[in-house]
């Protein structure tokens, strides 16, 4: 069973299903804020990890399949990191971002960090924040 | 004889080529070494990983930028005493065309420091000032000017006076700005003076040919001697090797960067004894970012337009700063419900970086896959002078009435509403693995030193017992510039590849 072209799918299955239910979570959206699905969280940040050099690419791909897997460890109570519910998985984020425990916090940041570098780059949260507006240079506002 | 840049069109499947000097790397070093070295009449090769480029290639989506243009996709960390993120162009023009062109030069006390411990005496008189003086010149070096401030700079200046640091507009190397705050991921307005729009082409039109997606593997060498280079053609995504490419010439000069350049030296065998890459140091940093009453709209106006240097520490320098908002999100910020709140406040968001000339030591050394891994240890007692000031910059951002402050720093709320959640910042448990930092001015990798068993170059930018071989970048500053490097780089290597044309020419 575990040949590796089956470890190659569960790797790839794994990492990418990490990475659905961080940013349904991470990013549900409110009144003015886009959510994962108006700004394509999960495939535009799942085209960035591809994208990358092969190291950070398989670097960022563990730590997906990393969450996945170390959250029934790390925080025992709810099992695996894409069957909590949304709230539970912020709670887990923030909880190893808070860690003194300097892995477990790099673990937090990393996750944080790759998902919001990816929303924050999206235009219409951008036209939300008022950077997308006519008069985004000083020369333009005149 | 016409000189001319060649893509990756032009380079696919490989070339071999042969030249007076061939320079490896085209950034700040690189390129000031090819114009001399060309207008000296020699046949110049410049040989640089990256691509070109260009305006319409440049774009706001930080992540998409960073993952083509700069080393590693930007995710390139300084592990040591905590994990630091250190970014490089990996570009035509290398690190200058996506830095904030802040150009200063080198503090007196650190050039004596340097006249003393490195026994670099030449440094005493009035070349060095004059290559300044040359390269400010011709970069149109000049105050950020009011009218592409915006208000994000002017917070800066007014958090400065309140922490009693004498501050004012930053010199930059740009004509025509127009604020539009994209410094990071190039400039589309085509004003900021990076070297591939200011000096390569002048080595071009004295007839460099400058070869792009070409990422040298190693030095070449007969008899001791380096005579050339040889590596990959890489794509423009820069890991598919789409060819093999060769450059021989008699002379040899790295100016890949103060991580790269020991890694190539390491991987062709020349490592004086441990000295190449035992050696490292980068500034170490912190921040303040303010979440003020009204609209700042940080991201207009020039990246980094105002600053100061503190009058209390020495070495310390207070800057602006707004990068992509993507990336300075990626540091800051709510998950889920929070991030509602987040995107209100990122409007009336303003940042004040610190870059410190820390005792520190690194090291660099050559990856099996030939990349860099680079340490720093930060001794504790250094990052209490770095945090004791972000506490000074949180207490001023409340004075002026920020409804809180994030300092990134792990331990304390990410919203700090009073002086009192601050104090953490005093306390003397702070250690660098508790620092959000970026490390972004790196040196002293191949350190120059008169002595040979003390440096890896000599006063003159020569390896120190191995003929042909130069070094003309970062690597070479015997210690951190309490600057921005960019300047002391560039006159470096105008000295080193003055100095090494005329003894070509007495050669000849
Ligand atoms: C985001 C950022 C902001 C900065 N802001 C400022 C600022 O405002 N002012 C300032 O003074 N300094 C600033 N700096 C630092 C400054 O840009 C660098 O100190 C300076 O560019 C270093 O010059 P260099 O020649 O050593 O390296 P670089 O300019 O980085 O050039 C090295 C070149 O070598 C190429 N290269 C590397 N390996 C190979 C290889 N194997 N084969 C072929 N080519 C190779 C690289 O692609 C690159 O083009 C900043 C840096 C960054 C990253
Ligand atoms: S602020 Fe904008 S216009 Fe000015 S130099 Fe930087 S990128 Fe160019």
């Amino acid at each position: 069973m575990w040949t590796p072209s089956f470890l190659t799918r569960w790797f790839e299955s794994t990492w990418r299903t990490c990475l659905v239910a961080a940013s349904e979570a991470l990013a549900p959206g409110g009144a003015a804020t886009p959510c994962h699905r108006a700004t394509a969280l999960a495939p535009r940040t799942e085209a960035y990890i591809v994208g990358l050099p092969p190291t950070q690419s398989v670097l960022l791909k563990l730590l997906f399949v990393g969450v996945e897997w170390l959250t029934p460890l790390l925080a025992p109570i709810g099992g695996r990191f894409s069957r909590r519910t949304p709230e539970g998985r912020v709670a887990v984020v923030e909880g190893w971002r808070g860690s003194w425990v300097f892995p477990v916090r790099l673990l937090g940041d990393a996750v944080r960090a790759t998902l919001m570098m990816v929303y924050f780059s999206h235009p219409d949260v951008l036209l939300a924040l008022g950077e997308g507006e006519p008069g985004t240079t000083l020369a333009e506002a005149g | 004889m016409s000189g001319r840049i060649a893509h990756l069109a032009d380079v696919r499947g490989g070339y071999a080529l042969e030249a007076d000097a061939v320079v490896v790397g085209s950034g700040a070093g690189g390129a000031m070494a090819a114009a001399n070295l060309a207008r000296a009449g020699m046949d110049v090769v410049v040989v640089e990983a990256g691509p070109q480029v260009r305006p319409d290639d440049m774009t706001r989506d930080g992540p998409a930028f960073l993952s083509k243009y700069y080393w590693e996709g930007g995710l390139r960390m300084l592990l040591g005493s905590g994990a630091y993120p250190t970014m490089s162009g990996r570009c035509l023009g290398g690190s200058t065309v996506v830095n904030s062109a802040i150009f200063f030069r080198l503090p007196d006390w650190v050039r004596q420091a340097w006249i003393d411990e490195a026994g670099l005496s030449g440094l005493a008189g009035p070349e060095l000032d004059a290559a300044y003086d040359r390269i400010f010149t011709r970069l149109k070096v000049a105050p950020t000017p009011m009218h592409v401030m915006g208000r994000k700079n002017l917070v800066t200046r007014d958090v400065l006076d309140r922490v009693g640091v004498p501050n004012k507009p930053l010199p930059r190397a740009v004509d025509g700005c127009i604020g539009s705050g994209d410094c990071l991921t190039g400039c589309r307005q085509g004003a900021k003076q990076s070297v591939d729009r200011s000096v390569l082409p002048e080595a071009v039109d004295h007839g460099a040919r400058v070869m792009t997606c070409s990422q040298v593997e190693r030095i070449l060498f007969e008899d001791g001697r380096a005579v050339g280079v040889e590596g990959d053609v890489v794509d423009l995504d820069g890991w598919q090797k789409v060819g093999r490419f060769s450059v021989r010439a008699p002379r040899v000069f790295l100016a890949a960067g103060a991580l790269h350049t020991p890694v190539l030296m390491q991987r062709s065998g020349v490592r004086l004894g441990g000295r190449v890459g035992g050696t490292f140091a980068a500034h170490i940093s912190g921040l303040a970012l303010g979440i003020l009453p009204d609209d700042v709209r940080p991201w207009e106006g020039a990246t980094q337009g105002w600053g100061g240097f503190s009058p209390e520490v020495q070495g310390l320098k207070f800057e602006a700063l707004w990068g992509p908002t993507a990336l300075i999100a990626a540091e800051w910020g709510g998950l889920g419900r929070d991030l509602s709140q987040m995107l209100q406040d990122v409007r009336r968001a303003a940042m004040v970086v610190m870059v410190y000339r820390a005792k520190t030591k690194g090291s660099v050394r050559a990856t099996r896959s030939g990349m860099p891994d680079a340490r720093l240890w930060i001794p504790p007692e250094e990052i209490h002078v770095v945090a004791r000031q972000v506490h000074k910059l949180t207490a001023a951002f409340l004075d002026m009435g920020a409804e809180y402050v994030f300092t990134g720093v792990k331990g304390l709320p990410d919203r700090i509403r009073t002086i009192d959640e601050a104090s953490g910042l005093l306390s003397n448990r702070l250690r660098g693995r508790h620092m959000t930092m970026t490390a972004n001015h790196v040196f002293c990798s191949c350190p120059m030193d008169a002595r040979a068993d003390h440096g890896v170059v000599d006063p003159e930018g020569r390896v120190h017992g191995v003929p042909g071989l130069w070094i003309s970048d970062a690597s070479v500053f015997p210690s951190p510039s309490a600057v921005n490097p960019q300047a002391t780089v560039m006159a470096l290597s105008d000295l080193i590849s003055r100095r090494a044309a005329d003894l070509s020419l007495l050669d000849a």
